[in-house]
């Protein structure tokens, strides 16, 4: 009987350990963690009584695998969403934060003007919409002259 | 007060009353259909009334109300009337009223974005309070 468990035990490492490499290289294929977080838990959940090291090695290697690709999902999730908001900035698409077309004075306008030139009232602080991924907000703030339409010094908080 | 956005673009009559301050093709209101908003204050000028909104901390708008409804229509004990020079009213929390205090919290100042947070905290706690 001992024999059988430890057998049955070794087959579920084995199979455990099979799996989890695959679907490493499925994630590293696809880089796309989020959908195969489920496969840890249902792997794990195969044999719950299992005491067998090599399941839990297997499992924690799958778990690491998954929590740094996830984490690289994330990561590239936030930049093409900067990347795609800095296109509409860039593009003038949005609303004013600040000085023209609000009622919200710029404190850096004399600056702004020594560097940039124009009118200190032409001159406003834009955002576009914000994008949140993976909880943080995404935005993509400017400096644009309403009158010559010049636009400048473009930049994300994306920490707040 | 609480507010969901019911439309993110304006309907062609309020964009006549928006004026300048609304440039076809370029001006997007940064909301989401359907997504519920703590409404930080109120304003009218220019012949339209706008809520003061945060889609983050980093930047305080104002969107006109047209693009709404309300879900609580509770005013806060936290705003201040103030009517200006130029004809507009305001209720705005206290904080808004000082100079460059939008720009500021744009801008992630340290000061300004730390009395953000906590009144931003403040207006949500009271919102959610029941009645």
């Amino acid at each position: 009987m001992a024999q059988m468990v430890h057998d049955v035990n070794q087959g579920m490492t084995e199979a455990v350990v099979s799996l989890g490499l695959k679907t490493l290289d499925v994630l590293a294929a696809f880089g796309n963690a989020i959908t195969h977080v489920g496969d840890v838990t249902t792997l794990a959940g195969l044999n719950p009584t299992a005491n067998n090291g090599d399941l839990a090695v297997a499992a924690v290697s799958l778990a690491t695998g998954v929590a740094t690709s996830a984490a690289s999902s994330v990561r590239l999730a936030k930049q093409l969403a900067s990347e795609e908001l800095l296109g509409e900035a860039q593009a003038g698409i949005g609303i004013s934060m600040a000085g023209a077309g609000s009622r919200k004075s710029i404190d850096d306008i004399a600056r702004l003007v020594s560097e940039c030139g124009g009118e200190g009232g032409g001159w406003a602080k834009m955002t576009t919409r914000t994008r949140v991924v993976g909880g943080t907000p995404i935005s993509v703030h400017w400096y644009e002259n309403v009158t010559t339409g010049l636009r400048v010094e473009f930049k994300t908080p994306i920490n707040r | 007060m609480r507010a969901r956005c019911i439309s993110e673009k304006p309907t062609p009559s309020l964009i006549k009353a928006l004026g300048a301050n609304y440039r076809e093709g370029k001006t997007v209101y940064p909301v989401t259909l359907g997504q519920e908003y703590t409404v930080l204050g109120i304003g009218f000028w220019d012949g339209v009334a706008w809520f003061e909104i945060a889609p983050s901390l980093s930047a305080i708008l104002s969107i006109p109300v047209s693009l709404f409804e309300l879900t609580d229509a509770r005013l806060s004990r936290h705003w201040e009337a103030r009517i200006h020079h130029d004809g507009a009213f305001t209720l705005w929390p206290p904080s808004f009223y000082h100079e460059h205090y939008h720009y500021h919290v744009s801008e992630g100042h340290a000061e300004a974005l730390e009395d953000f947070r906590y009144l931003f905290n403040l207006l949500e706690s009271e919102a959610a309070a029941a009645p």
